[in-house]
């Protein structure tokens, strides 16, 4: 059977005027969020570029970034704390999606607290679920055995293959709240590059370019992602409306995955 | 042979199209350059493996952090040389004096760097920045002897498209408008090239990546 895992969550609150967001930086909201000092911050190197922060807990990656037009909650898999065997290396996915679901139900509590903003006017939820396999054949095999059989879809060794439908549902827990829930079956080619980089961050031009030194290896892996996003809306979404929308969210992707057999331990409704 | 006490080593998620080889890395690709040109070339991409790659580059991050005392600088080299002058010149605007006739007021300069940030993430060419006092800002572009002045304040932004003989058009949006700042500026760039408007509308892209030329 198959080990479907998350690679990757992120929940974005977009702002409802420009000026929404205009007093948050990364380190704040992260503190706001988590409660607790991340394990490092980039504050706005430039008023186009965002701020950002990130930690990590039990093999998860929590980050957030506050760009000029959105917030983002990020989550992906923690690297490990030493450099890897070089011919080790691969596609990094989240092994703990218990501790991935307890960081979003804390972004979501935050958020029904009032620690954020008001002005908000759309969310977003995504989470792109992954297994690694050893060609597009098996990877083809694998997307098959969680779409619906429903669609009639028949795949042999085709590649780039992207299904993708849209069920919106209509919040039960916020008025007038239209939600699209997209999932979206794909086989991707990925490439996973590891380069050195000497200590202090230089290159000089005898020790060749980052990408001279490039260890790559290629992967295929079928992937499903889920993407639950709120329409835009004249009103404002309140700070107890974004977390009532996201934890909606959150469970449509739950009882989805089971639906569909990926069964991600940890991320299942309970 | 990897010397571990003085190299620290980055991973790099890489999505490819299958027309590209294994190392066929186009400039985009490079880490740290994935809010550079590479939104241009997002249609080359599984979109959802986009949103991967971003998030493993801020493990990127993470890794570098952790080793280094000073915070990683491959964001500087994200925005491209006219972006990046933009948002100083921003920034500088901002924090001048009162009386200083370049300083805009903190929600122009809001406004200015959301529908900036909006500009380069739908891969415009940066404009450059005329100063209108402290309650406006404009953006500008030439084309020939076409100029586009897009006027920006706290709450409105309008667009005008003048030659040298007249103005050609104006549109004026309000601040409700601005926050859909990605369908305004499109009509605008239809506008103002001549080119013919199409939308594909799903509504359902959380980044909101659904306008095309």
């Amino acid at each position: 059977m198959n080990e479907w895992k998350v690679s990757m969550g992120r929940a974005t609150l977009f702002p409802a005027s420009p000026s929404s967001f205009s007093d948050i930086s990364g380190l704040q909201l992260f503190h706001k969020v988590w409660g607790e000092d991340p394990d490092n911050f980039q504050k706005q190197e430039n008023p186009l570029l965002p701020s950002f922060a990130q930690g990590r807990r039990s093999g998860v990656l929590f980050g957030c970034a506050v760009h000029p037009s959105r917030l983002d909650f990020n989550f992906g898999p923690a690297p490990p704390p030493q450099a890897p065997d070089p011919s080790k290396i691969t596609v990094q996915l989240i092994e703990n999606a218990r501790q991935l679901r307890r960081g979003l139900l804390d972004l979501f509590d935050a958020l029904g607290e009032g620690h954020i903003s008001d002005e908000v006017a759309r969310v977003a939820l995504n989470l792109q679920m992954l297994v690694v396999m050893p060609d597009f054949l098996e990877a083809n095999r694998a997307i098959l055995g969680v779409i619906p059989s429903n669609y009639g879809l028949q795949l042999a060794d085709e590649e780039d293959v992207v299904f993708q439908i849209n069920t919106p549902y209509v919040s039960k827990r916020v008025q007038n709240a239209k939600m699209n829930a997209v999932t979206r079956w794909s086989v991707a080619r990925l490439q996973v590059m590891t380069f050195s980089v000497p200590a202090g961050g230089v290159i000089s031009p005898s020790m060749g370019s980052a990408l001279g030194n490039a260890q790559i290896k290629n992967y295929i892996a079928a992937s499903v992602t889920f993407d639950a996003n709120s329409t835009p809306q004249e009103e404002q979404a309140s700070s107890a409306d974004q977390s009532l929308l996201f934890r909606e969210a959150l469970a449509w992707v739950e009882q989805r995955q089971t639906e569909l057999g990926l069964i991600v331990e940890g991320l299942r409704n309970v | 042979m990897f010397d571990y006490s003085t190299k620290i080593y980055k991973q790099a998620l890489i999505v490819l199209d299958s027309s590209f080889g294994a190392l066929e890395l186009p400039p985009a690709l490079i880490p740290g350059s994935y809010f550079g040109s590479g939104y241009s070339k997002v249609a080359l991409y599984e979109p959802s493996l986009m949103d991967s790659m971003n998030t493993t580059m801020d493990m990127e991050s993470q890794i570098t952090r952790t080793i280094f005392s000073g915070a990683p600088v491959l964001w500087n080299s994200d925005l491209s040389q006219g972006y990046q002058e933009l948002g100083e010149a921003l920034g500088e605007i901002t924090e001048l004096d009162e009386d200083d006739d370049w300083r805009i007021d903190p929600p122009v300069y809001n406004a200015a760097r959301y529908v900036a940030s909006e500009l380069m993430r739908m891969s415009f060419p940066a404009p450059r920045i005329f100063n209108h006092g402290p309650k406006s800002i404009v953006f500008n572009w030439s084309s020939g002897t076409n100029n586009l002045y897009l006027t920006i304040s706290g709450d409105r932004m309008s667009a005008l498209i003048s030659s040298p003989e007249r103005i050609q058009r104006r549109i004026d949006y309000a601040a409700n408008q601005l926050i859909d700042s990605p369908l305004a500026l499109f009509y605008i760039e239809a506008a103002y090239s001549g080119k013919p408007v199409e939308r594909w509308v799903t509504g359902a892209i959380s980044d909101l990546q659904e306008l095309s030329a």
